[in-house]
């Protein structure tokens, strides 16, 4: 059954004269469990895609519903940002002043799901079990290698104990070993710990790995 | 460990994160910290310079002597008047209210006072008496008589010896038997200075009275000059006097550095003229002088002219009542006047010996206006450097923000964090500020205010002079007595729990306004395009 729907969506923007369709009336499902990947060329509208679910803009036409209430106007963006989703981007968006743990830390003080008190101690087993050893968790971030700076983002959105992860471009910035190594350890958190994973790619490498794929094309996903 | 300490180390909220973001990027703490360290040094030197305005101001009315008396509030009086219409001939101005002695009883028992006298005064004349003039030329002229201050005493303990402004050199003061009517002579305290040019001693007697001269027709042109001729018998309806017995002879301290033709002199030769007497005296010599004055019209063949007439109606105007009020404690002054105002007569003011520091009063209020300017300019430029500076670092921050507002963190907090993070920053340049401030600020105020004293009374000619004529010195009691050095020793730049307490509002006031308008800036940022 789908954690979260997106139910006829429509995106566009008016271009001077023109308007800009960039999502038509697009609908789709993600359940927990199973690693999906929404694929398309730049300009496709797959980043537009998960900015809408992950409500960081919203919809001028249709339905985002997670657990069959929609994000923006039964949740509410803020609060299903906070509570119900793990954000993983491309330039890993760390916060460069603080260590790793930190950066989890931050997540896990803004959210209100119940989480075990230590927090501190949290932050350093999920980054343990994601690769990241305790003494580069008090490293500030910025001087950690793109895979592990990558690593800390997973960790961050895995720290809220949410059960959907979206993540944009994930390896974009990464080698192709660190590619395979984070894509492993978003399949894992699929399939190991029954999470839903969205991961929007441009790459067909990734993509294939996934358990589902939405390819993005004219604004509409192709019959796959 | 303190709960505080517990919840910012064990969760990474934004509070944390603000402590943290102060600690970790130690060029923007420092930057913002010298800023407001600069600016909060001149706020505070502008606010210890209004500290040390009033310090000094309460020092000064602390070392006042707290003495006040009663004078008339001429400008409100004359301002009055103007709205009166009157010709001189058929119309007449409102005549002044009186201050009784009774009005000086009520007042001289309120609890503050710890004594108070009262002085009724008059000028009587005599053709046989002569001025003390001192060293300067008398304006005697034969047959035309010389005029003396009487002043009244109603008290066997004299003010003005009790200050010490009179000293009883021979004789005694008043008997309390001497002080009431029904004395059919009355007493008096003459200075030696007049005893000697008068060949009085104690003991003498002498006259004083008012010459009544017979009134001429009014729309005619008989009027006789002035000179002898006016005070020959034949133009004389009545002498209302009174005759005096000499029971003590004072003198007048003489300053060694009071120079001839000063005021302070003037002052002197005019004191040693004056002729203490009994209150009751003078009341009743001023009553008989309006009864005979409405009785030489009265036998004319003459009408009074309108003006006489108005003078015969307000015959109580020729004395005045000019009371001294000792006060416990000069801190006692305000307390003083507010409770006294319900007796006063309308028209009338409590005066004090405020003048003494004419001079510095004016030069701290010209510190005064510099330092209300500088201190409006530097919250102006505060407001608007720091808002700019702040509004660079939030642009910086701006991946940071958007990290925040994607996790979902509420706006509400974030502009807590960036307050918190401005105001610990602030908070620590501002104590370092009300130091360094007030401490450069309390030796330019002083050097300040010093040349501004020393200019003024190098480029007065009139040094000498007193710029105003106050009721204290009707009676003799000195304003001038402070020297620029002495008015200087009261300077006092120390800092008051208010007026740190003021800086620190106004510093931290000034920061979070300047905190304000930069957070709109996260209010309005979109992560979706700062992230993606």
């Amino acid at each position: 059954m789908a954690i979260l729907e997106v139910v006829n969506v429509q995106y566009g923007f008016q271009d001077g004269e023109n308007k800009r369709v960039i999502l038509d009336n697009i609908s789709a499902g993600f359940e927990k469990g199973k690693f999906h990947a929404i694929l398309g060329d730049s300009g496709s509208g797959k980043t537009t895609f998960l900015s809408l679910i992950s409500a960081l803009d919203k919809p001028h036409g249709g339905q985002i519903l997670f657990e069959n209430k929609d994000i923006n106007r039964d949740i509410g963006a803020e609060k299903y940002r906070r509570n119900h989703i793990g954000m993983v981007f491309q330039a890993y968006n760390l916060i460069p002043f603080m260590t790793a743990a930190e950066n989890v830390r931050v997540a896990m003080s803004i959210t209100e799901n119940d989480l075990p008190a230590d927090e501190a101690s949290v932050a350093y087993n999920l980054l343990d079990h994601i690769g990241i050893t305790r003494d580069k968790a008090d490293r500030t971030v910025n001087k950690l290698s793109g895979g592990e700076q990558q690593r800390v983002a997973i960790a961050r959105a895995l720290s809220t104990n949410v059960d959907l992860i979206l993540a944009d471009e994930p390896t974009g910035n990464l080698n192709e070993e660190m590619e395979a190594e984070i894509v492993n350890i978003l399949k894992n958190l699929a399939h190991e710990h029954d999470k839903c994973v969205v991961v929007v790619t441009h790459s067909k490498d990734i993509a294939a790995q996934a358990d589902v794929i939405f390819k993005l094309k004219g604004g509409q996903f192709l019959d796959e | 460990m303190s709960s505080v300490t517990l919840i910012l180390d064990r969760h990474m909220n934004f509070l944390k994160r603000a402590t943290t973001s102060v600690l970790r990027r130690p060029g923007k703490t420092i930057i913002l910290l010298l800023l407001v360290f600069i600016l909060g040094s001149v706020i505070a030197g502008a606010i210890s310079v209004e500290g040390a305005i009033s310090n000094t101001d309460a020092n000064l009315r602390r070392n006042m002597q707290p003495i006040m008396s009663i004078g008339m509030d001429h400008e409100a009086w004359w301002e009055y008047e103007s709205t009166y219409d009157f010709d001189w001939e058929t119309t007449f101005p409102p005549a002044p209210p009186i201050l009784t002695p009774a009005d000086v009883r009520a007042i001289g028992d309120l609890n503050y006072v710890t004594f108070y006298d009262y002085m009724a005064m008059v000028g009587l004349s005599s053709l046989d008496l002569r001025r003390y003039e001192g060293e300067h030329e008398s304006w005697f002229q034969e047959g035309v008589p010389d005029w003396f201050d009487l002043r009244g005493v109603s008290s066997s303990s004299m003010v003005v010896i009790e200050e010490g402004i009179i000293e009883l050199v021979q004789g005694r003061q008043f008997e309390s038997g001497e002080l009431t009517p029904g004395n059919e002579r009355a007493t008096a305290l003459i200075s030696v200075a007049f005893a000697d040019v008068n060949e009085l001693a104690i003991g003498s007697t002498f006259e004083l009275y008012e010459v009544i001269t017979l009134p001429t027709d009014p729309d005619g042109d008989s009027w006789i000059e002035w000179g002898p001729e006016m005070f020959i018998d034949e133009n004389v309806h009545a002498r209302v006097g009174l005759e005096f017995e000499v029971v003590g002879l004072f003198d007048v301290p003489l300053d060694p550095d009071v120079v001839q033709h000063s005021q302070e002199y003037q002052d002197r030769i005019r004191a040693l003229n004056a002729i203490y007497a009994p209150n009751w005296s003078i009341e009743d010599v001023t009553r008989r002088i309006a009864v005979e004055h409405a009785a030489a019209w009265e036998a004319s063949p003459y009408d009074a002219p309108g003006w006489v007439g108005h003078q015969l109606e307000n015959s109580e105007h020729q004395m005045r009542v000019i009371p001294l009020f000792v006060l416990e404690d000069p801190a006692d002054m305000d307390h003083f006047r507010t409770a006294g105002a319900h007796y006063l007569p309308d028209f009338y003011q409590f005066e004090d010996l405020s003048s003494a520091f004419d001079e510095i009063a004016s030069s701290m209020a010209t510190m005064q206006t510099i330092a209300n300017w500088i201190l409006y300019v530097s919250i102006g430029a505060t407001l608007l450097i720091l808002s700019l500076l702040i509004t660079l670092f939030l642009r910086d921050r701006r991946y940071e923000m958007g990290v925040y507002l994607a996790l979902g963190e509420k706006k509400g907090k974030i502009i807590t964090q960036i307050l918190m993070e401005v105001l610990v920053t602030s908070f620590v340049a501002i104590t370092l500020s009300v130091f360094v401030g007030s401490l450069i600020s309390g030796r330019v105020s002083h050097n300040m205010l010093m040349n501004e004293l020393t200019a003024e009374v190098n480029n007065d000619p009139w040094d000498n002079w007193r710029h105003e004529w106050t009721i204290f010195d009707e009676i003799g009691i000195p304003t001038t007595s402070m020297s620029a050095d002495e008015m200087m020793a009261q300077f006092d730049v120390s800092l008051g729990i208010q007026t740190i307490g003021l800086f620190y509002v106004i510093g931290l006031g000034a920061v979070i306004l300047s905190t304000l308008a930069p957070v709109i800036y996260v209010v309005t940022l979109n992560p979706k395009k700062v992230l993606m």
